[in-house]
């Protein structure tokens, strides 16, 4: 052993920066993946004290009627392992600290009742701060949503009053007339409360972008027992029990949702954020791996005159082994310990700054739990990779010449171990992802449009990574073809370089692989987010470009209001946003001789018409679209006194019915006498508008509101174009997660490139001393290996936004089918350049360090020497 | 006539304190334009570093090196690298050619280095290898080659740049007795068919018998001996190495 550890450390500690580099090199790869494992756990750490990773309701159910027990039935059922009953609606909230503005009352925000501990059996929210409602609280206790908190400054023990919204006066059919049963001027009914938690953003923390209070059942039934209320029950299924067999036998009794994210509020678009972020995760570690690997196989090549003389000295084959082992061994375990220790302490800090895989948050994440039997294993995965990455060089030294090996040559281009780089391969493409599935395993179903991304991804994935390894002269002939025109301009260096590149093929093909995965992630993801932002400006031309949104308006007369805006010549319309219902969606009831001076009802008088007629419905495209609704189809609303309703979709449409407070895209729009008529909602008085305008800004309204109604105090009021850049700087933000580990991926494969440049220099010591002794100076040497990096990245680059741009279509397809939304397919323009270019600068960059050794060659010694 | 080469009181020394080792010791000789020069000497007696500081890849402990009329003490390190571009062709005992480039490109790198573009590259090449009886070798890589054909390789490379001065360090060192004569045939060529300085370091007497002038070099000091040609006999420099007890 002594002989091995001893030239072991001396090749270690004699090169340092190759060793760093090295280290490094795995190291990153595994604390990125580390990180964001992490990360996720801690995310969702809260949703179950059992450390479960990702339960929820199954099925949201509703009872059709003559039940006399539906949650005893429920609880009966076979298949059914937990049952909590649930309802929504908006009401009035005040904090009892912060007066509101004189002549406002109270704010809208969304209110769910539901039995205590339903996070803990059912994990549809999390408390971040605070307790959950249980027995002792849920009398007058309520959780808030993270954005109440902040609009109202509320922590745990704030006094809150929570207000049955204004009620219309009850009608009832009597003789075919509408009669007046109850006065509309019966007191409102307020409950006081106390903030006993502030929920986190997952789940019910996310409804109506956080403006949301959760109350118990009864609480909430008590508040608003003058109100319509659609119960309806949350299930969890019996893991035993198949999904289609349950909702057989539901279907006698119950209508139901299979996807437990309508009841959470869009948990698929949470399923797909954070798988996307466990794969981004993936692809780090397997770039670290594969440039590590690339390192450790190529660090024979600059000793094969030490191996030699090991050789001739009596050395056997296996001690030399014993040696190129050691040396890997060191480095994969500093690597693995430092990275497991970066990786946790990554986490930790983006936690600290609120990035989480569900989003930005504004505040710190806590606790810090670290899943330590998980991110061990992801750690002894990237190690044991690196580890197979020293065989290639043992098999080489088993291999060598040792009279060629002692004058400093290598015989030829021996062909390569074929069979080793056909296991390489299969290792990065095919082993190593499918052990970190088992250790992180993909988050909920194993949908086919996720399962046909991943496959693409890793078709993908397999040719950038096998090529190089199996096929490296294809990259050797193709970049030193590239680097001919330079020769014109640069003669010694473009000669220099193509000479370079095509011998050094395998070192040539595993940098531009590395640079094409680091920018088709990119240019896919930037490819991603803009039909992302697409969707959002797409919808806000439909829906709210033109809008103008006010809030905070003391209770008026709708009419008033109408007349008052209509003096306005800019004014189309104007939407009252009170009259409110919630049977299993949101039901908005509009003026319809207002709707019908814009949009789609100007164009089509009829639809204007069947609208006014009753049992039809305008509904949103989000809405369509999660439930499958076309222009015709029917729609089965529950009511309250009046069973089930079935209306008409008369129109798939953005252009009504939106409000940004509460925040809701999934909507549908009827008469607002059928709403009052079907659910007593209030139509003749509102505080809250949406005003359609064909010219003019937020600022016209507002004078004219404030010049008509002098005692409103603070009117908050926002313009269409407004709301969509918020909406689009949430998206932004929330993608920020990726953006670190993107750039994580780049410092890889600049270490990548880095490395390949060094283990160069290190190989043609004695040809840069010749180069030297023959009259080249060091700006030459320099432009010899700038060119290099010129043509590695610009061809790493342009493979790279060829794959990108072709995998684009292909994630926005897969997130279509996870998140129900209507994405458009949107190139990437101005980020494809930016990809590019950064891909050129970081393979220029790489070089400088290279550079810097190669110009510190010993002249002398290197003509000196045989 | 000026000299190409002036060498005036040129000492080097290695290392320090108790480690100090002066290689070289007041060495001064002048070679004239268009001589055919040797400097003799058994093995680690200097010679090989005596080229380096002639060339101006090292630098001397003290002493004066003029070369072309420019005194390389008064040059900077980049300055030195273009004067040896412009003045020096070098053929080195272990031949030095670069292992990824072609015979055809090793023996154009002189002119590549010098920023000359492929076209001249193209036409200053084939007529050296023909030369050197290289020119079906072309193509070959430096490791596809003999010995004699490297170092054939290596003094073509060395005509190729036009530098009145060529540097040759032991050349036949690692040939055979027939290849080491073909390349002593070359470089006396050299100075006869191209009118070009040469300078010659070896302990081979069959060697400096090419040159035209001999000088001795005996532990880091040149011997008051010189042997003068033409035609000097190879016997003659057997006689003046017995005499110097070498």
């Amino acid at each position: 052993m002594g002989l091995t550890s001893s030239i072991a450390r001396g090749s270690l500690f004699g090169r340092p920066a190759r060793t760093i580099l090295s280290i490094l090199g795995v190291a990153v790869g595994i604390a990125t993946v580390v990180a964001v494992f992490t990360l996720d756990h801690v995310t969702v750490f809260a949703r179950s004290r059992s450390l479960v990773a990702d339960f929820g309701a199954d099925l949201e159910v509703r009872p059709k009627g003559g039940l006399p027990d539906p949650r005893d039935e429920l609880v009966r059922m076979n298949g059914v392992a937990g049952v909590k009953a649930f309802f929504e609606n908006d009401v009035g909230f005040r904090s009892v600290h912060r007066p509101l503005p004189p002549g406002t009352s109270s704010e809208l925000v969304r209110l769910v009742a539901l039995e205590e501990e339903s996070a803990l059996t059912l994990g549809v929210y999390r408390v971040d701060v605070g307790q959950d409602l249980s027995a002792a609280t849920a009398r007058n206790g309520v959780l808030v949503g993270r954005g109440l908190a902040q609009d109202f400054g509320l922590s745990v023990g704030s006094e809150v009053v929570l207000t049955q919204p204004a009620r219309a006066a009850k009608s009832a059919c009597v003789e075919g007339e509408m009669r007046t049963v109850e006065g509309a001027d019966a007191p409102e009914r307020e409950g006081a409360f106390r903030v006993v938690g502030i929920l986190g953003r997952e789940g019910l923390g996310r409804r109506a972008n956080g403006r949301v209070v959760v109350t118990s059942y009864d609480a909430g039934r008590e508040l608003l027992r003058d109100t319509f209320i659609d119960a309806r029950f949350w299930l969890r299924r019996n893991p035993g029990v198949d999904l289609e067999a349950l909702e057989n036998g539901l279907e006698r009794g119950f209508t139901f949702e299979r996807n437990a994210s309508r009841a959470v509020g869009q948990m698929a678009d949470e399923r797909a954020f954070r798988n996307g972020v466990r794969l981004a995760g993936l692809f780090a570690l397997l770039l670290g791996l594969y440039v590590i690997f690339h390192t450790l196989s190529m660090s024979l090549v600059e000793r094969v005159r030490e191996v030699g003389v090991l050789s001739a000295l009596g050395t056997t084959r296996l001690q030399i082994a014993r040696i190129f082992f050691l040396e890997a061994l060191f480095i994969a375990l500093s690597a693995g310990a430092l990275g497991l220790a970066g990786g946790l302490v990554f986490a930790h800090e983006l936690l600290r700054r609120g990035i989480t895989t569900l989003g930005v948050v504004s505040h710190p994440v806590r606790p810090f739990v670290v899943p330590w039997g998980r991110v061990t294993l992801l750690a002894s995965l990237g190690v044991a990779v690196a580890l197979f990455g020293s065989i290639y060089p043992i098999l080489r030294a088993r291999d060598t010449d040792v009279a060629c090996a002692l004058r400093g040559e290598e015989r030829g281009r021996r062909a390569a171990a074929r069979g080793f780089q056909i296991v390489s391969v299969s290792l990065l493409v095919l082993v190593v992802p499918a052990l970190f599935f088992q250790v992180v395993p993909i988050i909920g179903a194993a949908e086919p449009a996720l399962l046909g991304t991943l496959a693409l991804g890793f078709v993908v994935l397999g040719l950038l990574v096998g090529l190089p390894l199996l096929a490296p002269q294809l990259f050797g002939a193709a970049t030193s073809f590239l680097a001919r025109p330079c020769e014109r301009w640069m003669p010694l260096a473009g000669q220099l370089a193509r000479a370079s590149l095509s011998q050094g093929a395998t070192r040539t093909g595993a940098a531009v692989a590395a640079i094409a995965l680091v920018t088709a992630a990119y240019t896919g993801l930037q490819g991603m987010t803009a039909s992302l932002a697409g969707e959002i400006e797409d919808w806000g031309e439909r829906g709210v470009a033109h809008k103008v949104f006010v809030r905070g308006l003391p209770e008026l007369p709708t009419d008033d209001l109408f007349r008052t805006l209509h003096a306005l010549p800019e004014v189309r319309g104007v939407e009252a946003g009170g009259a409110r219902a919630f049977p299993s969606f949101l039901l908005l009831g509009l003026r319809v001789d207002e709707l019908a001076r814009y949009g789609p009802l100007a164009q089509q008088p009829e639809l204007a018409q069947a609208l006014r007629a009753g049992r039809t419905m305008l509904v949103s495209e989000r809405l369509a679209r999660q439930r499958g609704l076309a222009v015709g189809d029917s729609v089965l609303v529950q009511t309250g006194g009046q069973g089930i309703q079935e209306f008409r979709v008369g129109a798939i449409t953005d252009a009504y019915g939106y409000f940004p407070q509460p925040d809701e895209r999934a909507y549908g729009v009827v008469d607002e006498r059928e709403a009052k008529r079907l659910f007593c909602v209030e139509i003749e008085r509102t505080n809250s508008i949406a005003v359609e305008l064909a010219a003019g800004d937020a600022a016209l309204v507002e004078a004219a509101l404030r010049a008509a109604y002098p005692e409103a105090g603070a009117l908050a009021v926002s313009g269409g174009r407004e709301v969509v850049k918020v909406l689009l700087d949430d998206l932004r933000v929330d993608f920020v997660l990726f953006d670190i580990i993107l750039l994580s991926t780049a410092i890889l494969a600049g270490l990548g490139i880095l490395n390949g440049q060094l283990l160069s220099a290190l190989e043609r010591q004695k040809e840069l001393g010749i180069l030297k002794a023959l009259g080249a100076t060091r700006g030459q040497v320099a432009s010899m290996v700038l060119l290099e990096s010129l043509v590695v990245g610009a061809s790493g680059s342009a493979l790279g936004c060829l794959v990108g741009a072709g995998l684009s279509p292909v994630l926005v397809s897969a997130l279509r089918a996870l998140s129900g939304l209507a994405l458009p397919f949107r190139t990437a323009g101005v980020e494809l350049a930016v990809g590019g270019l950064g891909a050129v600068m970081l393979a220029l960059l790489a070089g400088l360090y290279p550079i810097f050794r190669m110009n510190r060659v010993d002249a002398v010694r290197a003509v000196r020497t045989g | 006539m000026t000299p190409m080469l002036r060498v005036q009181g040129l000492t080097k020394v290695f290392g320090k304190g108790r480690e100090e080792t002066a290689v070289l010791r007041e060495v001064s000789f002048e070679v004239e334009e268009r001589t055919f020069a040797c400097v003799m000497g058994p093995s680690g007696s200097g010679k090989t570093t005596l080229l380096h500081l002639v060339s101006g890849l090292d630098e001397p402990s003290a002493g004066a090196i003029v070369l072309a009329g420019r005194d390389l003490g008064t040059l900077s390190q980049r300055e030195r690298t273009l004067h040896r571009r412009r003045t020096i062709g070098y053929v080195f005992q272990f031949f030095n050619l670069l292992p990824n480039l072609s015979v055809r490109d090793n023996v154009g790198l002189p002119l590549a280095i010098a920023g000359r573009g492929r076209g001249e590259v193209e036409r200053a090449v084939p007529p050296l290898l023909e030369r050197l009886r290289l020119a079906g070798r072309a193509g070959a890589l430096p490791h596809q080659l003999s010995g004699g054909e490297m170092q054939r390789a290596s003094i073509a490379r060395a005509l190729c740049g036009g530098q009145p001065l060529v540097l040759a360090d032991e050349p036949t060192g690692n040939l055979s007795q027939k290849a080491g004569l073909e390349v002593m045939q070359a470089l006396r060529e050299v100075r006869d068919r191209d009118g070009r300085t040469v300078l010659l370091v070896t302990h081979n007497p069959r060697d400096a018998a090419f040159a035209d002038v001999v000088y001795f070099l005996v532990d880091g000091q040149l011997s008051e001996r010189v042997l003068r040609g033409p035609n000097l006999a190879v016997e003659a420099v057997h006689e003046a190495l017995a005499a110097l007890s070498i």
